[in-house]
């Protein structure tokens, strides 16, 4: 079964682009949202499988999606796709806030597509990975 | 013999006084003493009956002793009582009242009487306890008293009687000074600035009598010295005129003094305006004389010439003056003074923000305002975060665009206060101790000028300072603004290589033939700009001092093997092969090679020295290592760290560019940035290590080198297993 993925990024080229190297792969179903408002409003509860989501978002940052998202699905696995800078920082708040997630969960964009489905399985199926 | 009822009466009228006198000089049996003051010898000769009954006394074999105060005047009676009377007498200085005692009565004639006039009054008492009494008053004046012969003596050879005195009548001292004046054959005075005026208006008229005397050659002159300012400026040139001699001393002792050749006369009050003087001291001890005569001469010798002092006032120079204070409570008394008189500006450099508060915990935001209400401007530099400062001024200090407080950078922070008034004055305090509660225990020395040059210089490191802390200001406002741009540059520039990327790689194994040859030259400059994109943000990070380490304790040797297996799956080159070298030692142990650093900095560094080899090498063996070196850092302090090289057998780094490696833009390659070695670089000199390369000796190739302190935690683990 393909994994159910919600990608949430203001820039569409951006999504579009998930979409389309990651569904090629055959292993993934992309749900991609420009509006993390409207990504919101049509959350419901075991919808996904993985929430990928940008932080830097014009109308509600990416921290403050995932708190309200986590206020609906607790177990959906979650990652942030962000361009920003400061990652170690971001990684070390993150893990302070939701220690579950832990320092894999902030992938840097631009990313080959190849690496990037390696990474989004490695958070899937971790007990399945080595190392 | 029968006593008499015992009784304590007093008569009046000078008759009943004689009589009752005489009647008790007639009773006594064994011996009579007498204490009496001046007037009181001439009295015995003068009335008949009473030099009768002493003499009817004597003859009866009644001892006779008697003092009083001999004197110029008495001296010749004082010699007949002695002489015809065979009294003894004795002389006490000063000495007044007056009574007689026996061996059962007592009689004290008044002592307001005119003199060579009996009293008015008398008192007389039998009562035992009460002629017991007078009896040890009169041992008392007895045994202190000298002989008369010796007073007589002294009075009839013109010895002085030395006497020191405190004169507390205001009108008592001017007779006092006026009779000192009057009789000196020199005079020397040292006033406070205020005294000039008192003596003026009391004894100007006696000096100019002086000043004649001084031209026949009978006197030898008058000086002066005093604080000659505006308020005393004309009394002076009067003085002046008159043939005066008079000096300038800016710090006068904390008393007035006048010494001629025979009294002293002192007082501690400083006569402000002519007031009178309330309590002199009066001496004709030559110790005194010769005390004042010397520290006269010692303020003379240093005075300022009056001619000299009286261009400089009209001149409105004040000559500068450098005083140092030692008593932090004088210093801080000074401080206040000089504030509190400013006029246009108060400049104040603090220490430290701990005097700033210890000022205001006594009072010197009152202070301020009181300067503020004068219409001075008031600036403050404290040396701490702007912060501090604002939360201190919405605490303590009133708002007024007069009253400017700004930081200035802790590094500054130095151990002297310093204080500018009116670009004149300065006082300059040590703060000893910063950790002090009280203000008087955490200052120190302090020194005080009026100099107006060192006042402009403390001005201008005032204003270098308050300049200082605006450029400070700016510079973060456009940190803070840079820093924000690489953020926003950062995400910017990445996310587009996205879709480039992402959707190449779809269609690239979609695609046939040239098709496909031109999809891989896309993806190869996407990946290209998305290195040099990361290059630039790391340099702008480096550049900007903004690059951070996100430190944590890992295996050095865990770590680069990974890289070096990532990296031998990816190599494309059938004639390469990377080597570790370490992996075939046995005796390496891993946890020896621990280290505190940025894991994906390092990565970084490892992946950049590992990709040139790469590139710059054809064919043969690229070799990675890793070794601990035991180094001292200090004398005792063991700092191990870990050497990892690269080395390749590749074409060599070209001699011209040896030394400019690891700057930015140095490359030979067309595909690099020439900023993968500076950035290296600096990560590698961010986590304390150092970074080189070298040719090979054999010719062959290039070895790279960097180090990286071990983490001491590792040694320690090492000892416990």
């Amino acid at each position: 079964m393909k994994a159910k993925i919600l990608v949430v990024d203001d820039e569409p080229d951006v999504t579009y682009t998930l979409k389309a190297t990651l569904e090629a792969a055959g292993f993934f179903d992309i749900y991609p949202f420009n509006d993390p408002g409207l990504a919101l409003s049509n959350f419901r509860p075991n919808m996904y499988d993985l929430a990928i989501l940008d932080i830097r978002m014009p109308q509600m940052n990416g921290f403050e999606l995932l708190h309200e998202i986590r206020k609906i699905d607790e177990n959906v696995k979650v990652c942030f796709l962000t361009a920003v800078s400061e990652l170690t920082e971001y990684a070390t708040a993150i893990k302070k806030i939701y220690p579950p997630l832990d320092e894999n969960c902030i992938i840097k964009k631009p990313i080959d597509n190849v690496e990037l489905a390696k990474q989004l399985n490695r958070i899937l199926n971790p007990h399945t990975q080595s190392g | 013999m029968v006593r008499s009822k015992q009784k304590t009466s007093i008569y009046y009228k000078p008759y009943h006084v004689i009589n009752t006198v005489i009647e008790f000089i007639d009773k006594s049996s064994d011996r009579i003493d007498a204490c009496v003051d001046y007037t009181r010898p001439s009295l015995i000769f003068e009335i008949a009956a009473l030099k009768k009954a002493f003499i009817d006394a004597k003859k009866r074999g009644i001892k006779l002793r008697y003092v009083t105060e001999i004197t110029g005047d008495n001296v010749s009676y004082c010699k007949e009582l002695i002489n015809t009377i065979n009294v003894d007498l004795r002389h006490v200085d000063g000495i007044k009242g007056n009574f007689y005692v026996s061996e059962n009565e007592y009689v004290a004639p008044a002592t307001f009487h005119h003199k060579g006039k009996p009293a008015s009054h008398i008192i007389y008492s039998n009562v035992k306890e009460i002629v017991d009494h007078q009896q040890y008053v009169f041992e008392s004046f007895w045994t202190r008293a000298i002989p008369a012969q010796q007073r007589i003596k002294e009075i009839e050879e013109g010895v002085i009687h030395y006497q020191t005195k405190i004169v507390d009548n205001p009108d008592e001292i001017i007779k006092e000074i006026s009779k000192l004046t009057a009789d000196s054959n020199e005079l020397d005075t040292c006033l406070a600035p205020g005294g000039l005026q008192y003596s003026h208006n009391h004894f100007f008229d006696i000096k100019k009598k002086l000043l004649d005397k001084q031209k026949k050659g009978q006197h030898k002159g008058i000086r002066y010295i005093t604080n000659i300012g505006k308020e005393n400026i004309q009394l002076v040139k009067l003085y002046m005129e008159q043939g005066i001699q008079i000096k300038h001393i800016k710090n006068l002792p904390a008393m007035s003094f006048g010494v001629s050749d025979k009294e002293i006369a002192v007082t501690i009050e400083n006569m402000e305006g002519g007031t009178p003087i309330r309590s002199l001291l009066i001496s004709n001890e030559p110790l005194y004389l010769k005390h004042f005569s010397s520290t006269f001469e010692g303020l003379w010798k240093n005075g300022t010439d009056v001619i000299d002092r009286i261009r400089e006032i009209e001149k409105g120079v004040e000559p500068s003056d450098i005083e140092i204070i030692e008593n932090p409570r004088e210093a801080m008394k000074r401080a206040q003074q000089i504030i509190r008189l400013a006029k246009h500006e108060v400049l104040r450099i603090y220490p430290s923000l701990n005097t700033f508060r210890r000022h205001v915990r006594i009072g010197m935001i009152d202070l301020i305002q009181e300067v503020l209400k004068n219409g001075a401007k008031v600036r403050i530099l404290i040396p701490a975060e702007e912060d501090q400062i604002s939360q201190i001024v919405d605490e303590v200090v009133v708002e007024s665009p007069q009253l400017e407080i700004r930081s200035i950078d802790k590094s500054l922070q130095t151990q002297m206060g310093v204080i500018v008034v009116d670009r004149k004055e300065s006082l300059i305090v040590e703060l000893r101790d910063d950790t002090k509660e009280n203000y008087y225990d955490a200052a120190g020395l302090a020194a005080y000028s009026n100099s107006r040059p060192i006042a402009l210089s403390y001005v201008s490191i005032f204003e270098s300072l308050w300049k200082q802390g605006e450029l400070y200001e700016q510079l973060k406002a456009y940190n803070i603004m840079q820093r924000d741009f690489i953020n926003i540059a950062a995400h910017e520039l990445r996310t587009p290589i996205q879709p480039i990327l992402g959707l190449s790689q779809v269609v690239s194994p979609r695609v046939g033939g040239e098709e496909r040859e031109h999809m891989r030259v896309i993806i190869r400059n996407a990946k290209r700009l998305q290195r040099l994109t990361e290059n630039i943000l790391d340099v702008t990070k480096i550049d900007n001092h903004s690059l951070k380490l996100q430190k944590e304790r890992f295996n050095l040797i865990d770590l680069i093997s990974r890289i070096v297996q990532d990296f031998r799956n990816q190599i494309d080159n059938p004639n390469l092969l990377l080597v570790c070298q370490f992996e075939e030692k046995q005796e390496d142990k891993n946890d020896l090679t621990f280290v505190r650093a940025d894991k994906s900095r390092l990565i970084q560094v490892i992946s950049n020295l590992l990709s040139n080899a790469i590139k710059f090498t054809k064919e043969g063996i690229i070799s990675v290592n890793v070794e601990k070196q035991v180094k001292e850092k200090e004398k005792g302090i063991r700092q191990d760290e870990a050497i990892i090289t690269v080395r390749d057998v590749g074409v060599g780094i070209d001699s011209k560019l040896l030394d400019r490696l690891f700057s930015k833009f140095a490359t030979k390659s067309f595909a690099g940035t020439g900023l993968g070695l500076f950035i290296s670089k600096s990560i590698v000199e961010a986590h304390g290590g150092r970074i080189w390369a070298e040719n090979n000796s054999d010719g062959r190739g290039a070895t790279f080198i960097f180090t990286l302190p071990l983490d001491k935690i590792s040694e320690l683990i090492d000892v416990m297993e």
